[in-house]
């Protein structure tokens, strides 16, 4: 190893003030969680009988997972695309993702309310191959243990690199394994590029089932497609978002390869509109579309958010900035997870007899708390293995 | 780089063919059971608004079978399973469910955990009463089975029973939500909830059998014991709320409105608009439930135009199938792109040795 390493530590104290902040939000939640373990999900939401998904689906499964394809997209830019270029940037990606999808997955066993059954997904008299919440569970689990598995190798970095005097078997095993691992990469890789793209497409194949109780405006045979193109533009968006708050946040310098990556978003979004465009023509959806309504307006709020910054990024200067790749990051995370939870919440309604849903106060506390283990996790772990791009590598590109 | 591209340009041309191969296959459509009829012996309820006096027997009798004397019943042997009617019982609430200071069957706002059925109520225009029985309608091709990832919901090949497993439900709730008739109940208030159901009474006195005879009603009657059966069409005063093969059922539905036309009462709602005389017939391509109403089943709270007479899961299951069928289309997908990334990272390797 006397090449540069390509990532390093990043050197900064653990025990900030913004880490207690996180802390405290999270035990919040936690404490909520305990209380609903006992007192069942109806006393800390607001679902019913009418609206039984709510924003723990909505928001932490469908938008969570989506903001969790950074490493995803990257992994096939840089892989399947061959932009190395861009590698440097792929283990903070997977970092966030791995916390993304795994946080999806525990929110899970507080929506559920017979969690203790879960063990029937792997039961082959119970698997059910013709519901796509089947697909979508076993895929996010597996795709959970390959993020894991592409997040290692910056263990075994660190162990490698570690003081040889001090712990010489530590070395020996990073260094081991760390080969091994290198080998195996691009089968890890290709799973890790499969996988999401099938469980992406089923989150929206999900509400296909639910037929008239979805909005025309959102309801489509497209919904996989949609969802899918949906999950690129979210991925490249957080993957944008990301790198400008790391910057700001710990005080790093811009990685101005993100203004390149950015360049692919007006693409996906296109696509992604024509897509929506003819589906809601297809269902007759434009009439509710122009009719004042709550879904109305969240309707054409999802396509503005999405448009007008792809549109920056076509054709104003302000768009290669720092600040202009935050600002359309956060415009597109905003319109991209609109779009979901305009599928899951706002556009799904059951009949008249139920009170429209509402997110309680609990629920969204359970689901900041959620948002800020995954906050807390990459702080702390971007602090203890080499997970951003090293420093010293800066400008210097092969 | 360009022959890198090329590749996987090849690759997605690869995988995009094979899924398209698998969306044109004939294998596909012939595994749908689309537009095959009902099974032979397919049990139905069959419900006529015109005869309900509104008195709510049944819906008393499902919850003393199904929750009061449930215990009891399931502590004996199938064969002995009887249906007892108690005008006694007094329905213990466990304190937990005390929130309604009603006794529970007089709701008539809606389904929920403590009742398989309710009787509502629609006042029309002449202030005249009509009564609709709710409860699952133990579908043709149920929105709930397709979406439930453990088979905790599954229907009978023979009657068409849709059924409910406890011990196999995760508690997702997906079955709520996709079905059309919203019927399926959750425990919200438990630590340990349940999905609440109508299952013909099937885990309780009506055991799965095809020995019976029809009575002058119309009622199955079992031979070996005629206490067994459904709960509600048993105990049913007038007659409003039958049991039996959906074949008899559904012809004498339209024997009661023909008659009724014969004698120029025309008594009965037809949607003639959608070509449904039978609430049942048609609707999410057929149910096993069957009404027959004297006003308009959407006044009854059946939105059969928004629900159409297509069940959802034809479609959605038709995406998955063909996406998914014996995987071949995520396996070529992974091959394909390990190949690319393979090729990519040792080019980038050498790349970086040079
Ligand atoms: S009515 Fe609903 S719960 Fe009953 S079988 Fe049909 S889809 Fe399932
Ligand atoms: S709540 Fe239970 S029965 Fe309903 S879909 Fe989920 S696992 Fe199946
Ligand atoms: S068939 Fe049985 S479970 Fe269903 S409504 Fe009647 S009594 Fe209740």
């Amino acid at each position: 190893m006397s090449k540069q390493r390509e990532y390093a530590i990043h050197k900064a104290p653990i025990l900030t003030p913004a880490f207690f902040i996180v802390l405290a939000v999270i035990c919040i939640g936690m404490a909520i969680v305990v209380y609903r373990y006992f007192a069942g999900i109806g006393p800390v939401s607001n679902l019913s009988n009418g609206y039984p998904w709510g924003i723990w689906l909505s928001y932490d499964v469908a938008t969570g997972s989506a903001i969790a394809c950074g490493g995803y997209v990257l992994a096939v830019t840089v892989y399947i695309m061959n932009n190395f270029k861009y590698h440097a940037m792929v283990r903070s990606a997977v970092l966030a993702s791995m916390f993304g999808y795994s946080l999806a997955g525990l929110s899970v066993m507080v929506d559920i309310g017979r969690y203790w059954n879960s063990y029937g997904f792997f039961i082959p008299s119970r698997m059910n191959p013709n519901s796509a919440l089947f697909e979508v569970a076993l895929c996010i689990m597996a795709y959970c243990v390959v993020l894991i598995l592409e997040y290692l190798p910056a263990v075994f970095e660190r162990f490698a690199d570690s003081d040889k005097s001090k712990s010489p078997k530590l070395v020996e095993f990073g260094k081991t394994w760390e080969k091994r691992f290198s080998k195996a990469l691009f089968v890890i890789v290709a799973i890790g590029a499969t996988l999401p793209t099938m469980h992406q497409s089923s989150l929206g194949t999900l509400y296909v089932l639910m037929g008239y109780k979805l909005d025309p405006m959102w309801q489509t045979g497209f919904l996989p497609l949609l969802f899918l193109s949906n999950a690129y533009l979210m991925g490249f968006s957080i993957t944008a978002f990301e790198t400008v708050l790391s910057t700001r946040l710990l005080k790093r310098p811009f990685e101005k390869e993100i203004v390149d990556l950015s360049k692919v978003i007006p693409f996906v979004v296109g696509f992604w509109l024509i897509v929506r465009v003819i589906s809601v023509t297809l269902n007759g959806g434009w009439s509710h579309a122009f009719a004042l309504s709550t879904q109305s307006i969240w309707f054409w709020l999802e396509l503005i958010l999405v448009i007008v910054p792809s549109l920056m990024i076509l054709t104003c200067k302000y768009a290669k900035s720092e600040s202009g790749i935050f600002l359309i990051g956060m415009l597109l995370l905003i319109g991209g997870g609109m779009y979901r939870i305009g599928v899951y919440n706002v556009g799904f309604n059951p009949g008249a007899e139920w009170n429209t849903y509402f997110p309680s106060v609990a629920e969204f506390l359970i689901t900041l708390s959620f948002i800020a283990i995954e906050v807390f996790g990459y702080m702390v772990l971007v602090k203890l293995t080499p997970v951003l791009p090293n420093l010293e590598n800066h400008g210097h590109h092969h | 780089m360009k022959t890198n591209r090329r590749d996987f340009l090849k690759a997605a041309a690869g995988s995009a063919a094979t899924a398209g191969v698998l969306t044109l296959t004939p294998s596909y459509a012939a595994a749908s059971d689309e537009g095959a009829p009902f099974a032979e012996n397919t049990m139905v309820k069959f419900y006529d608004s015109t005869v309900c006096v509104g008195c709510q027997a049944c819906v008393v009798a499902c919850y003393e079978t199904n929750f009061v004397n449930r215990a009891d019943t399931l502590n004996k042997p199938k064969e002995e399973r009887n249906f007892i009617e108690n005008n006694d019982v007094v329905p213990v609430l466990a304190e937990e469910d005390q929130f309604d200071t009603q006794a529970p069957w007089i709701r008539i706002n809606g389904l929920d955990y403590r009742l398989r059925t309710i009787i509502r109520k629609y006042v029309d225009e002449n202030e005249k009463s009509h009564f609709i029985k709710q409860n699952c309608m133990h579908c043709k091709k149920p929105g709930c089975v397709s979406a439930c990832p453990v088979s905790a919901l599954q229907k009978d090949k023979d009657d068409g029973v849709v059924t409910y497993d406890p011990n196999r439900c995760i508690g997702c709730r997906y079955c709520q939500m996709a079905c059309p008739f919203n019927i399926p109940a959750f425990e919200w208030h438990r630590a340990n909830p349940k999905i609440t159901k109508c299952d013909m009474c099937r885990s309780t006195i009506n055991p799965k059998t095809n020995d019976f005879d029809i009575d002058a009603e119309g009622n199955a009657v079992y031979r070996d014991n005629p206490n067994k059966g459904t709960a509600c069409t048993k105990v049913c005063p007038t007659g409003a709320v039958l049991y039996g093969r959906r074949e008899d059922m559904l012809a004498l539905a339209h024997n009661r409105i023909n008659k009724s036309k014969e004698k120029g009462e025309n008594k009965y709602y037809e949607d003639t608009a959608r070509g449904e005389s039978v609430l049942g017939e048609k609707v999410y391509g057929g149910t096993g439930e069957l009404v027959i109403a004297a006003v308009d089943f959407r006044k009854l709270d059946f939105p059969v135009d928004k629900i159409g007479d297509r069940a959802t899961a034809y479609k959605s299951e038709g995406i998955q199938h063909t996406i998914y069928k014996y995987g071949i289309a995520p396996i070529a997908l992974f091959t394909a792109l390990s190949l690319v990334v393979r090729k990519n990272v040792k080019k980038h390797h050498e790349h970086e040795e040079d």
